[in-house]
């Protein structure tokens, strides 16, 4: 118990200071803008960039303190009179594509975003091949499988229920 | 001294594993392998011999190793995984592996939860379900209610398929021992540990991994069973019906992961995201993808005896994708979100047993895959079609994912450079597959077996088709700003709902034939149409929740000071402060918020920071309130420049959906196993009596 209590006066000691510290918290009102319209904007943008110190998670989701400083960023060149594709250009500038959630094409990257359809030619070219070779399959298959006697018997019996048919 | 029981154990499971690997096979010791790969038939005589071919040969099979072998390792794993968890909870920090991840604060239910969060104790974790499922597998092929056919030739097939499974345990165990052996001491121990990574102190994270790995060892059943067909050239209905259990239970726990997973993000993220695309739960998804893809395929294979090859390559492939998702959250080529703060160890040897072990299977698969022989064929228009051409695009969908996870990585190794593949990327990229795959969803079920015609499918879907155009037009005109891809989202799940209902209803009023009772069409309905149905429709209350919330969602961000209150939705929150309170092993800021819904009180919420002195780590846990116009989702943050305390706010519409959906769709694989295995023992119990 008393070890409980020292590790909570230690953990507190640790904790105050950081209570009057900065904020670490997803898009927190101290950076909004009060323009709604560009605020907008920079949440729009935000969702695009990557937290650098995070996995895949956007500035706008992150607490992380760069993020934030990211954010702040993005609003700032708002604020300066920057379209939504030029403030993306200048944090890309100097953090490089890395920030980019959705990867850029380039030579680089070729092979990623042309996978997907390569992949979907290929599997539609595979599903058409498989029903070809079913189909091909199928109309060998009925000849191949039936020897002379047994088509012959076939035929009999064909015949004959055609023949009670009629009668 | 424990630990070394453990340690000892864990080399007895490698050596026991080697042993059900050769007593189990046909082939190794016994008969030449290449009488067998020549194509002649390999028999187990009357006499307990092996002929090819007719000649005897061999020694003598001992008829009882496969089954006292999967009991033995089953004991030793759990003596390994009883021993490991036994250091975790006296905290023995001379064992590195609990000095990096626990510490003598660390609540108990949390020592244990540990165990499992380091490479070593995983690894035991899914040593010990792997086990687990021997014996199961056993017991099923060669128990008290055993399957009719393992008696047959196919004992023969049965039995190596379980020398399969000794052999893949051993590779694990081996993988154990070289990578991150869990039980390796040091001779100085430190006076205390690292502490748990906080991000895993949750219960839920606890829960995770005994699902995921339960599901990895469920797909390593099905490719030994797979592998053991293609080896026999016997890929059959036989096999099928044997894969069934197998299939749904492995998609069950993986599924089940991946929900948990998605939870616990939502919960502790501040704005409530459940899914980042991050390699921790691509790693989830890519097996569970295919193990759906698997799950349709095998119903066909079982029913009508074709997609003998693609079907054998799921299987194949859905232990691959697993086994290497494993592999990359691991490895220190990339960090996971969860495990950040671990230092990343470098799993060769897992590597090296990934690459030997699907090298043999795919070259195994690519000679005999041609050779397994179809019977029957199906025209294009057919169930069987619907499943294969789905099944095909899930396939698409796990290889873009793949693609999307390991192409980051790949480049750097190249070229040096980083790029990241995000949300953004997949939703692009898997929008157009995903769609053609929801719509085929909506009626392929109604599909007849082997043909079926155009104007028919027509004529049944004509209800369903009217009520999903309804509901589209109904949204789009009355929120008539609504981007397209919500709007298809909304549509599909409409689409996916209303068939499946028509469907039912229809199968409900089929006219009796003469002289049937009134509860023939319930009873025609059998389990697995139900649960297939519970499952559909799960999924598409799952995507209309996605997209509705992703709309309409309403969002505060505010720096609020007692007393004040935040409107969000229906709702209204009132702050009423934050207190600094004690946990077992954190200090944490805890907000009270009474939520009022039309100014009635609902409940009170209690988002909290907490703070992790050992680590000195901070992680945020959400106040969530599950409506049922959709979820409330509040949290803290540090105090605002103004003095006020940050508060986020969210109103999800229509977010328990989403949940809900979930839980139908494990609903569903429950209760499909729950009355195979109640069926399987009454069938047993009627036979016997």
């Amino acid at each position: 118990m008393t070890k409980r209590l020292l590790m909570l006066v230690g953990a507190l000691g640790i904790v105050l200071p950081l209570l009057a510290s900065g904020p670490a918290m997803a898009v927190n009102p101290d950076e909004m803008l009060s323009n709604p319209a560009l605020e907008k904007r920079a949440r729009d943008i935000s969702q695009e960039l990557r937290c650098l110190v995070c996995q895949n998670q956007s500035i706008d989701d992150s607490d992380a303190e760069l993020a934030r400083d990211l954010r702040v960023l993005v609003r700032e060149r708002l604020i300066a009179g920057d379209s939504n594709e030029e403030a993306i250009d200048y944090i890309v500038a100097r953090y490089g594509d890395y920030v980019l959630l959705n990867p850029p094409l380039k030579p680089e990257t070729y092979i990623l975003w042309g996978s997907p359809v390569v992949l979907a030619l290929l599997a539609l070219l595979a599903v058409f091949a498989f029903y070809r070779r079913k189909q091909r399959e199928a109309s060998a298959g009925t000849t191949a499988s039936l020897s002379r006697e047994e088509q012959a018997r076939l035929d009999e019996i064909l015949g004959s229920s055609k023949g009670d048919g009629k009668a | 001294m424990l630990a070394e029981f453990g340690h000892f154990a864990l080399l007895l499971i490698v050596a026991t594993g080697l042993g059900q690997a050769v007593l189990c096979s046909p082939f190794w010791l016994r008969v030449p392998v290449h009488a067998s790969l020549q194509g002649n038939p390999v028999l187990l005589t009357d006499a307990g011999t092996i002929t090819t071919n007719g000649s005897t040969g061999g020694l003598p099979l001992n008829s009882r190793a496969h089954l006292i072998m999967p009991f033995g390792i089953l004991a030793m794993a759990i003596i390994a995984q009883a021993a490991l968890l036994h250091s975790f909870i006296i905290s023995d920090f001379s064992l590195p592996i609990v000095a990096e991840v626990s510490h003598s604060s660390t609540p108990l239910l949390f020592r244990i939860g540990a165990a499992f969060t380091p490479d070593g104790g995983a690894m035991v974790l899914w040593l010990l379900m792997l086990s687990l499922v021997n014996v199961l597998l056993t017991l099923q092929l060669f128990g008290p209610a055993k399957s009719p056919y393992a008696q047959e030739d196919d004992g023969t097939l049965f039995k190596n398929a379980m020398s399969i499974m000794g052999l893949l345990i051993a590779v694990l165990g081996v993988a154990t021992l070289i990578d991150a052996d869990p039980f390796l001491r040091i001779p100085v121990a430190p006076l205390d540990g690292r502490g748990m990574n906080p991000q895993s102190q949750d219960i839920l994270r606890v829960l995770r991994e005994p699902f995921l790995y339960v599901g990895l060892a469920g797909l390593a059943v099905i490719h030994a069973l797979t592998l053991s067909g293609l080896i026999f050239k016997k890929f059959d209905r036989r096999i099928a019906e044997t894969l069934r259990f197998w299939t749904i239970a492995s998609w069950l726990s993986l599924g089940a992961a991946i929900a948990i997973n998605a939870y616990r993000s939502y919960s502790q993220q501040a704005w409530g995201n459940w899914w980042y695309w991050d390699t921790a739960e691509n790693s989830l998804l890519l097996p569970w993808l295919l193990t759906t893809a698997l799950l349709h395929c095998r119903a066909v294979l079982e029913k009508t005896e074709t997609l003998k090859g693609w079907t054998a390559f799921l299987g194949l492939s859905a232990l691959a994708v697993g086994w290497f998702g494993v592999y990359l959250t691991r490895s220190d080529l990339f960090g996971s979100l969860s495990e950040t703060l671990n230092k990343p160890h470098d799993s060769v040897a897992l590597l090296i047993g990934f690459c030997v072990v699907f090298a043999g299977s795919y070259y195994l698969f690519w000679r005999r895959g041609e050779e397994l022989g179809e019977p029957r064929s199906f025209e294009l228009v057919s169930r069987e079609s619907s499943m294969f051409i789905n099944s095909v695009m899930l396939a698409l969908i796990a290889a873009v994912v793949l693609i999307g996870t390991i192409y980051p990585l790949v480049l750097r190794w190249f070229d040096g450079e980083n790029i990241t593949v995000g949300g953004p990327f997949y939703v692009e990229v898997l929008v157009p597959v995903v769609v053609p795959l929801l719509f085929l969803m909506g009626f392929a079920p109604t599909l007849r077996w082997r043909q079926d015609e155009m104007w028919l499918i027509g004529r049944r879907m004509k209800l369903a088709a009217i009520l999903s155009v309804i509901i589209i037009l109904f949204v789009s005109i009355r929120f008539i700003e609504l981007s397209p891809a919500p709007l298809i989202g909304i549509g599909l799940a409409g689409w996916i709902l209303t068939a499946s209902l028509s469907d039912l209803w229809a199968r409900l009023w089929r006219q009796p034939d003469h002289g049937e009772s009134k509860y023939r069409n319930l009873q025609l309905l059998g389990p697995r149409y139900l649960s297939m149905t519970l499952a559909h429709i799960g999924l598409a209350i799952m995507l209309a929740g996605g997209a509705a919330s992703s709309i309409w969602e309403e969002q505060v961000v505010v720096s609020a000071r007692a007393g004040q209150s935040i409107q969000a939705g229906p709702y209204n929150l009132q702050y009423e402060g934050v207190a600094l309170l004690a946990g077992e092993n954190y200090a944490t800021r805890q907000a009270t918020f009474i939520l009022y819904r039309h100014a009635l009180p609902v409940t009170e919420l209690f988002p909290e920071i907490r703070y992790y002195p050992i680590r000195g780590v901070e992680t945020r846990e959400a106040g969530i309130w599950h409506g049922r116009d959709g979820d409330l989702h509040v949290s803290v943050g540090d105090r605002a420049d103004d003095g006020g305390r940050i508060v986020s706010v969210r109103f999800l519409p229509m977010m328990t959906w989403v949940w809900a959906g979930m839980i139908m769709m494990l609903i569903g694989g429950t209760f499909s196993i729950l009355t195979r295995i109640v069926l399987r023992f009454q069938k047993n119990g009627v036979s016997t009596s």
